[in-house]
């Protein structure tokens, strides 16, 4: 699904360059739970942003869905994007002045669907999040569970192949972190690829595989406890 | 202060942003005021101008305003009670002046009673002013010249005190000059000679008996200028005359009553051509609309940077600062702004006011010495505005502030929910609304003028000049001198062609006759028949080009030696008589009566093509021409046809030389330039309204994109968001634009609106502007919405241009 081939990113610094990845080397199959860790400035969001097509700027190849990333021209990497990944961040990132309707509706806006079908995705993933009662508050009005769960909603509502998720509970509590960690795995479980960045090694443990960034540089890789299997 | 001033200049853009903004609104604002005070609340160089009225007779409809006669006024007017003094005086006259040259100069000029000066208030420049001492029957004439007379004409000699001049061939002694830009107390005429009424009644009037104008009580020849006592008002002295009787004698022509009417208000209704109030007004109105929109402008701009300082300022409340002092904060930035935008908007003022002097004034006033200054008053209102401005544009954003939610701000919650619509939104549509005012006035104005540039005015144009010639002498000469005129044209090799004409096209000012009844010809019950009437001399049409449709050109049997004013003679018609009287008759050999019993017989001899004769969008205007003869003028225009219009007007010059006529200065020009000065005020008009139009829309341009161009900077969160869920750049541009344009489109409405009601105080402001002009408002609104698109488009398109990580992750 996604392959990343001796992938490096740096700025300039100082007169030089400021390494920000070395070397990444990584492949994840469909259907996989990857977790990314690391402390700060280990180049965990970078990586994910590279993942996403969200940044651009990098040596390497990267392949994902067998279209090769590195060597197709912008406006395709767009279009990529919009085809197979969903985000989800830290801070949720809901406009605050559209309604809980219209932030899950605004992906689907960006891909030319019709507007029944919106409705009908939409009403889907109220129905299936339980917030169809809270449909047209604002993100203000809605605690900060409930906005990353509009959040994951809103990355899911594309049906994307890829959901790539920044430090997803990071601003949340410990239940509501857990409810939006259990809510991945089922999405996990249903055939959804997921990658997060986490500091938070109990969040961690959710992912299949675990990746362990310093200093850009990619450590050994391990695999998740039994947490994953139990989901205690 | 301090404070204040360090903040605004870590924004560098944002604080020359609002500088430019208030300076250049305010500058453009003050300077246009400065004119319309200088028309309106000081047209009158004279002292106390609101103690002074002119009175009039009247007729019974009360809208006629007639002048007096001498016994009148000393036996009628001066015991009225209200009055502290009553001065009398004429304005019209014209004097040959022999100023040693061969060809003799014409001067404007005046005759006043001697405490005329006195009653005004006003205070000789150089000698004395004209006094009682001078209301001497029969004495020596002295006289006093105008300011601007005595720079132009006598090279501002101090010693002309004393000196003689010859006018209209009597000897006058100069005994003083008046102040700088004193007209009297009209504003159309502004002699450049006064002299005493009793002794240069005669002088003035054209007549060798001079004592007809001295004793006859019919003759109303003279102007009526009372100083009311104080505390008296205008309607006071109106009840002070009916006391006393101040009605006409028996047998007198007005069986009304008197009128008095402040002189102020007299002389601006009664203002030339470009009529100045009228201008002032629209001057007004522009001020205002550009005041609207550096409000609009500034208080946008400032709101914008208020949303941003929001966390700030909720940080500051949090450690303890109060709302007093959050809103001090405010006001201290708003009055940096507001000194500096001040003293730069200052000069922008000083040099514009000069600018619009040399074009404006010179152009619509026809008089180049309105003195606009920045005065204290100008001054005054420049600080009213600035204050006004600073203060409207400055409570939005405080309000903003000083109600900042504690809480919310620094819980990080931002708008709770959508607006409608926002105040800054709604700025914009109001900045929008009144720039498309002034664009449509605009285009309306230029596209009228553009029009009546390629009108055919129905003469020839091309090596043609005319100029006013003037006998000075009585009217019993004046015939003997326009012959020799004529006779020395018609010698010149160089002439084509020579006529006189009373009137010149194309000129507003005219003869007309009412009371005529053209033979046939059945008028409706309420018709009143007033034809325009031009006395001309023969070879006249030839000399304008203008077509002999039928009948015969004017000869020397038709020109009399004693011209009995118009009661039997034989006259030509134009077309637009022909069609309009008689439409299914021949012309020629009708007749055209007076229809009071007069003995009136004009006999048609020609009909003639039509031609533009007072204004260039006129229709076809029935013309009757009569042998100059019959109407004879001490003041007659020559006009020439030559291979060139310069060697026409050289002509005319050599041809009045040695004849004892006077050629009045600045009305010998060619053709051309008759046609360029009197479309000036048109072209000075439109040029004044797409210059405002420009400038606003600028104003509004700069303010739309500031307000676009910050918002969208406080929106890159939500533009890196939307990129992050798909959207392409066009998408994201077209989205933050869509609301842009919303605004704009709700602004050119407005604009509609308002410019259906200012329509109705603009129609005829120039000539061929219609109250409705669908394709102006069509074209303004177009305009606008292209300039308002790029000015959301810019701003948009750049902050668009953004990392989707590099913001989100700013968070």
């Amino acid at each position: 699904m996604l392959k990343l081939t001796n992938v490096e990113k740096s700025v300039p610094f100082e007169g030089g360059r400021l390494w920000l990845l070395r070397q990444i080397n990584l492949e994840i199959a469909a259907g996989d739970f990857v977790s990314i860790t690391g402390p700060s400035g280990s180049g965990k969001t970078t990586l994910l942003n590279i993942l996403g097509l969200m940044d651009s700027d990098w040596a390497g190849e990267y392949e994902l869905a067998g279209e090769k990333i590195h060597a197709i021209a912008d406006k395709r990497r767009a279009a990529l994007a919009r085809e197979h990944v969903g985000f989800i961040f830290q801070h949720y990132h809901l406009l605050d002045d559209l309604s809980v309707y219209e932030n899950l509706e605004l992906p689907l806006t960006y891909r030319d669907i019709g507007r029944a079908e919106r409705q009908s995705k939409v009403a889907d993933i109220l129905d299936r999040f339980g917030i169809v009662g809270k449909k047209d508050l604002f993100p203000s009005q809605l605690s900060g569970g409930q906005q990353q769960l509009v959040a994951v909603g809103r990355a899911l509502i594309t049906q994307p192949s890829v959901i790539l998720a920044d430090e997803p509970t990071g601003a949340l509590h410990s239940s509501q972190g857990r409810t939006i960690m259990e809510l991945l795995r089922e999405l996990n479980e249903d055939g959804a690829t997921i990658v997060q960045v986490t500091h938070n090694p109990d969040n961690a443990a959710y992912g299949r595989r675990i990746i362990t960034l310093q200093d850009g540089w990619m450590q050994d890789e391990g695999a998740a406890d039994d947490n994953h299997k139990t989901g205690t | 202060m301090i404070l204040a001033l360090k903040q605004l200049l870590r924004r560098p853009v944002y604080f020359f942003a609002l500088v430019l903004v208030m300076s250049t609104g305010l500058g453009g604002a003050v300077s246009l005021y400065a004119i319309a005070d200088a028309v309106l609340f000081q047209p009158l160089r004279v002292q106390d101008a609101d103690a002074l009225i002119r009175v009039f007779q009247t007729d019974e409809s009360r809208t006629a305003r007639n002048g007096w006669s001498l016994p009148q006024i000393k036996e009628d007017l001066r015991d009225v009670e209200a009055f502290a003094g009553v001065a009398h005086f004429y304005d019209h006259a014209t004097y040959t002046w022999s100023s040693g040259s061969e060809v003799r100069e014409t001067l404007a000029g005046g005759v006043a009673s001697g405490n005329f000066f006195e009653l005004l208030g006003v205070k000789p420049f150089l000698g004395r002013l004209l006094q009682p001492a001078d209301d001497i029957r029969g004495g020596p004439v002295v006289g006093v010249l105008s300011f601007e007379a005595w720079q132009s004409r006598f090279a501002a000699n101090p010693q002309i005190i004393g000196e003689h001049v010859t006018l209209n061939d009597r000897l006058v002694t100069i005994v003083g000059v008046t102040p700088p830009g004193f007209s009297g107390v009209s504003l159309s005429r502004r002699p450049d000679v006064w002299l005493p009424v009793s002794s240069a009644a005669g002088m003035a009037m054209g007549a060798s008996d001079e004592s007809r104008f001295l004793d006859a009580r019919t003759l109303h020849w003279l102007d009526v200028v009372a100083r009311l006592k104080p505390g008296i008002t205008v309607e006071q002295a109106r009840r002070a005359m009916e006391a006393a009787q101040v009605i006409p004698g028996e047998n007198e022509v007005y069986p009304a009553a008197a009128l008095a009417i402040p002189a102020r208000e007299v002389a601006l209704s009664r203002y030339g051509e470009g009529d100045a109030a009228h201008l002032s007004w629209l001057l007004l109105g522009l001020v205002a609309v550009l005041l609207i929109i550096v409000c609009a402008d500034v208080a946008g701009l400032m709101l914008v940077r208020a949303e941003t300082q929001r966390a700030e300022t909720g940080l500051r409340m949090s450690l303890g600062a109060s709302r007093g002092r959050v809103a001090m904060n405010v006001l201290g930035e708003a009055f940096v702004i507001s000194v500096l935008a001040g003293a730069v908007g200052l000069l922008f003022a000083l040099a514009m006011s000069r600018g619009l002097q040399q074009t404006l004034v010179s152009d619509l006033v026809l008089q180049n010495d309105f003195g606009i200054i920045l005065n204290a008053r100008v001054l005054a209102a420049y600080g009213i505005m600035l204050f006004t401005v600073s203060l409207l544009s400055g409570i939005a954003p405080m309000r903003r502030l000083v109600g900042t939610s504690l809480v919310k701000v620094l819980a990080g919650a931002r708008q709770g929910e959508r607006r409608a619509v926002n105040l800054r939104e709604l700025l914009v549509v109001v900045q929008a609304g009144v720039s498309m005012v002034l664009l449509t006035t605009a285009i309306s104005f230029a596209g009228a003028l553009l029009d009546t540039l390629k009108v055919d005015p129905g003469f020839a144009i091309k090596n043609r000049a005319a100029a006013l010639v003037s006998t000075g002498s009585t009217m019993e000469d004046s015939l003997a001198v326009y012959r020799k005129v004529l006779r020395n044209l018609r010698a010149d090799g160089r002439v084509v062609s020579v006529a006189l004409a009373q009137t010149v096209p194309v000129s507003q000012s005219g003869f007309r006759i009412g009371g005529l009844a053209p033979q046939g010809y059945i008028p409706a019950a309420d018709e009143n028949i007033v034809i325009d009437v031009n006395s001309v001399s023969e070879d006249y049409f030839r000399t304008l080009g203008i077509e002999l449709l039928s009948g015969r050109d004017f000869d020397a049997r038709d020109f009399s030696e004693d011209g009995d004013g118009l009661t039997t003679a034989n006259v030509i018609v134009n077309r637009a008589f022909v069609d309009t009287y008689w439409p299914e008759r021949p012309a020629l050999g009708l007749t055209i009566g007076g229809t009071g019993g007069v003995g009136t017989r004009l006999t048609v001899v020609g009909v003639v093509g039509n031609n533009k004769q007072r204004s260039l969008r006129e229709p076809p205007l029935p013309i009757i021409y009569a042998p100059f003869t019959q109407l004879l003028t001490r003041e007659m225009n020559v006009v020439v046809h030559a291979t060139s219009s310069e060697i026409a007007l050289q002509a005319i010059r050599d041809a009045v030389r040695g004849t004892g006529a006077g050629l009045s200065s600045g009305t010998g020009m060619s053709l051309r330039e008759r046609l360029d000065v009197f479309m000036a005020p048109d072209r000075a008009l439109t040029l004044l309204a797409v210059g405002a139009a420009v400038f606003a829309t600028l104003l509004s341009v700069v303010g739309m994109y500031g307000v676009a161009a910050y918002a969208a900077r406080q929106r890159q969160r939500e533009i890196g968001i939307r990129y992050a869920l798909g959207a392409t750049r066009p998408q994201i541009t077209q989205q933050f634009l869509h609301r842009g344009v919303i605004v704009a489109v709700c602004g050119i409405g407005a604009g509609s609106l308002l410019t259906a009601f200012a329509s109705r105080y603009l129609a005829g402001t120039i000539a061929g502007v219609e109250q409705s002009d669908v394709l102006a408002a069509l074209l303004a609104g177009l305009l606008f919405a292209v300039v308002a698109l790029l000015a959301n488009l810019v701003p948009v398109w750049r902050a668009a241009d953004v990392a989707p990580m590099s913001v989100l992750r700013d968070e």
